[in-house]
């Protein structure tokens, strides 16, 4: 692929990091994107690619800043995206922070630097390990860092030749005073529910995290308690792939620090945390009583519990073109909540509830009144009005190990001996529920 | 960046300059840092700092680094644009490239120093370029690479010279496979320009040290595979090594995969392969486009090159259409790329769970892009044996509740569910009539789309009401855009044969209206379509009222999306490109097809010296007075009722020259739109003129190039009718690939003979 520019800009449209091929091709992309950017109404609207006459760019917004990237011949738009994703992981080890426009104007000829070596015509350097030896962060160059505060080096001591050749994520001479491991956990789930409670679809979207502190060179083996419950998996490369698919083991050779082994997408046959059970009913030929109960299941313990009823999805409030007036489907909505908190905003039309812990052996009952306009008796059926009105639950889990997968063990090659695995953390962070009424 | 200098900045030169030789003086490393850091930020600015030169000059010789790095970045600056100054710098670097003392310093000094893009240091790159490669350190080798390549770029004979092509294909089997991967994405490289191809042990050795590299070493390798033809009994072994990439967490690695897979399967003569690989690529491509781990650029990326697929394997993922279920979280282009996703793979077994999800996204308003898109997926829907009540129940509410910002996809959809189901057309009288009792504004997006709609639900509106409406619109004539002008002309004809007791006074109004039209393209329409009336008036019925009769479902779905089929078809070839995402060819927006300017004045006047004007009136278009169009006032509408015998056809004679109109031009997405929706004629066939020939033939500018030859893109206007020629000139084989689409289909092949003659 070839990249003519990429350009970082602020959100008011100022130039902050730029490399391109020719001198002025970033301030060109930059006020051509605003140009789009000024012609449409809502940044969501924008195509990915925008298509001018000498090239495309593409652009992703982190963080108030645009990522814009500027290809002149057919390209491969998701090296392209990857490219922003690993330039903004670089950063983040190096600085140990986030890309921010505080960060570039505080760091930006080092961000210069390294964007220079990253990025060569087609060919893109973003070996996390070449660079972070090329650029050391403060940390890893305390010893020799000046009093000025930029770091200095009188020699580098190790540079690329100290990864290895065969194992490029992994440095060699890694030395830790004690050698630890840390399993992190991360899922997050979502399921979409009918209006009979049911599940239709359900996802939970996982990754295991390592912090590996190993000195030399080990071979983990991770094995799982559940693996046949994963759907889809993707790993870092350092896993051994033929493994996995005969045995169902992660075996690697981890890179130094924190990394992500594994990614996973979990597919029905989990357990919904919460249980939500609509129910309607029209009262009136302009009236529709509704209901939301909604409670954990099982032994699920949920805190931060919030629903959203977005009554603005609905034909509530339209606008017309040309002098037709307005006409609102949905002319009035009462909701209230027996505990918990809720409101009901006029302006936005959504009402939101929102409690501290989802009782234990108890449920949240929401009950509303929906007040029509007649139409019609050919086009009228209220039920249906619902069809644009999709509550949402979204919480968070307060126990730890309600995780779908689990980890069974760690295993290290023979030359460290000891209990060097330090346990596994679930985190399963959040959830989301959305129903179709 | 332009270099600007002003007094004042001389000044800050002066300063610049007294603080590096403080810095020199004192001999304070971090201190020489920060003030090269300070003519780094003026530098960026435009600033002209070039006078520091020789000062900055003296800070690179040092063992530090990172004052070593913002030296050259400075010295490489300036050297790029002044052969003098670069030179300068030249024997520092050099120094470096030997230096024993770091492999970063040899590293940064040779990459700087191929860096110094100069005629006058292109002599001394050779030697450390020719010493990098036998580096012990893999980062100097690589860089010597990159080097090679950049004097391959800057000066061919120097790079042939020195045999550098040898010592890149050696660092292929290069122990580092950092080494490796760059040596070969730069020996494709030089290939593009020098020619030749890749052979299968450069790519099977490189494929099989891919489980070393990371990230985009991989991908680097896999892009390299659809540049190789493999022999048959290289498929599954070559199938079995990119399975191992398609399980990687970086998405670009994944889908590099996916391609080289797909090109690795189409090269087999086993038709089955392909069906085969589909399937075991259906859970990266999933993965990728539907789980929350990925950004929603990424999943968007991957749900539009999931939508190629499908709209050629459509049953590849019927069975799993839950992982493309619309979340709230899903912004609008993603909601639409899986709205049209359901649409290509909707049938009867997954068609009630599409009901859903597309009848959720029509009624949620707020989004009145996302539901446009639902509502254009009905007419498949009820093809598919949707319940036709539930479907038009929705749509009567819509109308009903009088939602404005869904008329224009409405009304451009229900054509075609008028056409499925006809019997439905009653249900819907109530809430149409009162809109099309009056015009809408001219100016509200969903005005074409209401004109269009008119003649489907024509029987269903009291007599006066489409006169009315038709009549109201000839006269606002002047303030409608063309492309409604040019909907008006045949919606009133079709009208005519819908309501033939009531819209006479309508085309005579028209006919007035056409009388003083500008748009000699309208006047032609007008005309054809006069004369069609003239010769066979039962045909033209015929032929206008086929458009808006009845279709059965499994016709409407063969012919509606034959095209989006096609269209894909070719797409798919292109995988993992911009052309997927943005869903066109790639030839329509690329730069080298991007010119579209129909008159080069340069082969304008080359054509006035060689051209000779043709024999005028050999090919003889029947005269305007015939088509007895454009009428003036008080035409007899009898005449063209007259069902009686056809008028004697217009004489035509052996065609042999026209007359092109080029004087226009014309968006390339207008221009890919008409291409795709026209009939034409495609001939391949040698030529033994030159490429100039052939361009002062096709009187238009030419694009650009690319891997396989000259690329053409051609409009014009003949007597009013449109014409579109694409023409691929192979300039090696001296052949062309010719493709002529002219508005007027019976012209295609005069046209297609006429430019034949005159190329060869």
């Amino acid at each position: 692929m070839i990249i003519g520019a990429f350009v970082i800009a602020k959100s008011n449209g100022d130039l902050m990091l730029q490399k391109s091929l020719t001198p002025d091709l970033s301030n060109e992309i930059v006020s051509l994107f605003w140009r789009k950017l000024a012609e449409s109404n809502n940044y969501e609207e924008l195509p990915l690619i925008l298509e001018f006459n000498q090239f495309q760019i593409i652009h992703i917004p982190v963080n108030s800043l645009y990522f814009l990237v500027a290809a002149q011949n057919e390209t491969d738009v998701v090296s392209c995206i990857s490219f922003f994703e690993m330039f903004n992981e670089i950063v983040k080890s190096r600085f140990s922070h986030t890309l921010t426009q505080e960060l570039i104007n505080k760091e930006y000829i080092t961000l210069m630097l390294l964007l220079d070596e990253m990025l060569f015509g087609d060919i893109m350097i973003t070996d996390s390990n070449q660079l972070l030896e090329l650029y050391p962060s403060k940390e890893s160059s305390a010893s020799t860092r000046e009093p000025e505060g930029f770091e200095v080096q009188t020699r580098c001591p190790s540079l690329v030749s100290n990864s290895s050749a065969h194992i490029p994520w992994r440095r060699q001479n890694v030395s830790h005073d004690k050698n630890k491991a840390l399993v992190d956990v991360v899922e997050r789930y979502d399921a979409v529910i009918d209006s009979h409670g049911i599940v239709t679809f359900s996802s939970v979207n996982g990754n295991i995290a390592i912090n590996s502190l190993l000195s030399g060179q080990p071979d983990v083996l991770l094995r799982l308690k559940n693996p046949s419950c994963i759907s889809s998996a993707s790993f870092h490369p350092s896993v051994r792939y033929i493994k996995w698919q005969s045995q169902r083991v992660l075996s690697f050779v981890p890179p130094d620090g924190k990394f992500s082994v594994m990614r996973y997408q979990i597919n029905g046959n989990t357990q919904c945390p919460i249980s939500i059970k609509p129910k309607t009913q029209r009262i009136a030929d302009d009236k529709i009583e509704f209901s939301l109960s909604v409670s954990p299941n099982g032994d699920f313990s949920l805190q931060d519990v919030f629903v959203k009823i977005p009554f603005n999805h609905s034909s509530l409030y339209l606008t017309t073109v040309g002098n037709e007036e307005p006409v609102h489907r949905i002319i009035n909505v009462d909701v209230s909540s027996d505990i918990g908190s809720s409101s009901y905003n006029q302006r936005t039309h959504d009402f939101e509830f929102s409690i501290a812990k989802l009782p234990s052996n108890g449920n949240v009952q929401i009950t509303g009144t929906i007040t029509f306009i007649q139409l019609d008796e050919k086009y009228r059926d209220p039920l249906d009005e619902l069809d644009g009105i999709h509550p949402a639950v979204t919480f968070l889990f307060t126990k730890e190990g309600d995780s779908v997968l689990k980890v069974n063990k760690m295993e290290f090659s023979d030359e460290y001996g000891g209990n060097l695995f330090k346990g596994v953390k679930y985190k399963t962070l959040s959830g989301q529920v959305e129903m179709q009424l | 960046m332009r270099n600007v200098r002003t007094e004042n900045q001389k000044n800050e030169v002066d300063d610049l300059k007294k603080l590096i030789r403080d810095a020199l003086a004192k001999n304070n490393t971090a201190r020489k840092i920060e003030v090269l850091k300070k003519v780094i930020n003026i530098m960026v600015l435009g600033v002209d700092l070039s006078d520091l030169f020789s000062d900055v000059l003296m800070l690179s010789v040092t063992p530090n680094i990172m004052q070593k790095k913002l030296a050259y970045h400075i010295l490489i600056h300036y050297a790029s644009s002044n052969p003098k100054l670069a030179v300068m710098s030249v024997d520092s670097m050099q120094k470096d490239c030997s230096s024993d003392f770091d492999p970063s310093i040899r590293g940064l000094a040779l990459r700087s120093l191929t860096s110094l893009n100069a005629p006058s240091v292109l002599d001394y790159l050779a030697e450390p370029i020719q010493h990098g490669f036998t580096d012990r350190s893999g980062y100097v080798r690589r860089t010597a690479v990159i080097g090679a390549l950049k004097l391959f770029h800057y000066n061919p004979s120097a790079f042939e010279a020195n045999n550098f092509m040898e010592d890149i294909i050696n660092c292929v089997n290069d122990r580092d496979p950092r080494v490796a991967v760059t040596a070969a994405q730069s020996i494709i490289e030089i290939q593009k320009s020098t020619g030749g191809s890749i052979s299968s042990d450069f790519i099977i050795a490189l494929l099989n040290r891919a489980g070393e590299m990371a990230d985009f070493l991989a991908l680097a390798v896999l892009d390299l595979i659809p540049q190789y033809t493999p022999a048959e009994e290289e498929i599954f072994p070559l199938m079995n090594a990119i399975e191992t990439v398609l399980s990687t967490i970086n998405p670009a690695v994944v889908v590099a995969g996916v391609r080289a897979m797909i090109w690795i399967v189409s090269q087999s003569h086993d038709s089955e392969l392909l069906d085969q690989a589909m399937h075991r690529l259906r859970t990266p491509l999933i993965t990728l486009g539907c789980s929350n781990c990925y950004t929603q650029e990424i999943r968007f990326s991957m749900l539009k090159h999931i939508l190629t697929i499908v709209r050629i394997y459509g049953n590849l993922f019927e069975d799993c259409l839950y992982y493309f279920t619309i979340m709230r979280e899903d912004p609008n282009y993603i909601r639409i790329v899986k709205l049209q996703i359901f649409e290509a793979v909707v049938n009867g077994k997954n068609r009630k769970f599409v009901e859903s999800e597309v009848f959720t996204a029509m009624h949620n308003i707020s989004r009145p892009n996302v539901a446009a898109c639902a509502v254009s997926i009905l007419p498949k829907l009820i093809a598919n044996g949707s319940a036709v009540d539930s479907v038009f129940r929705r749509i009567g509410m819509i109308l009903a509740s009088k939602i404005t910002p869904l008329y224009k996809s409405i009304f451009a959809t229900l054509p075609a569910l008028i056409q499925l189901t006809p019997q439905k057309l009653d249900y819907l009288k109530s809430v149409l009539l009162p809109i099309f009792t009056h015009i809408p504004h001219l100016n509200v997006p969903y005005l074409n789309e209401f004109i269009g709609l008119l003649p489907y639900i024509a029987p269903v509106l009291p007599d006066a009401i489409p006169t009315y409406l038709l009549e109201e619109l000839l006269e606002h004539w002047s303030e409608l855009d063309n492309e409604t002008q040019a909907l008006l002309v045949p919606t009133v004809y079709t009208m005519f044969f819908v309501r033939a007791g009531s819209m006479g006074s309508v085309v005579t109004q028209m006919q007035n209206v056409l009388v003083n039209c500008k748009n000699t393209m309208l006047v032609a329409i007008n005309a054809h379509h006069i004369q069609l009336m003239n010769s066979d008036p039962h045909q033209f019925r015929d032929m206008l009222l086929s458009t808006i009769a009845p279709v059965e479902p499994e016709i409407f779905l063969q012919e509606k999306y034959a095209l989006e089929q096609a269209n894909s078809a070719s797409l798919f070839d292109e995988f993992n490109s911009f052309a997927v995402v943005m869903g066109k060819p790639s030839d329509f927006f690329l730069q080298d097809a991007l010119s579209m300017s129909m008159v080069d004045d340069e082969l304008l006047k080359m054509e006035e010296t060689t051209h000779t004007e043709p024999e005028p009136e050999q090919y003889t278009e029947p005269e305007p007075e015939q088509f007895a169009a454009p009428q003036p006032k008080g035409v007899s509408l009898e005449d063209l009722l007259d069902f009686g015998a056809p008028a004697t056809a217009a004489p035509v004679t052996e065609p042999a020259t026209f007359d092109f109109d080029v004087t226009t031009e014309i968006e390339m997405s207008a221009f890919q739109e008409m291409f795709l929706g026209m009939d034409g004629v495609e001939d391949s066939f040698n030529y033994s003129g030159t490429t100039d020939s052939i361009m002062s033939v096709l009187r238009k500018a030419a694009s650009g190039t690319n891997e396989q030859g000259f690329r053409y893109f051609g409009y014009a206007h003949l007597e009013g009718e449109i014409v579109l020629v694409y023409m691929v000139d192979d300039t090696e084989a001296k052949s062309v690939d010719l493709v002529v689409k002219c508005m007027d289909g019976s012209k295609n092949e005069p046209i297609m003979v006429y430019l034949k003659n005159l190329i060869q």
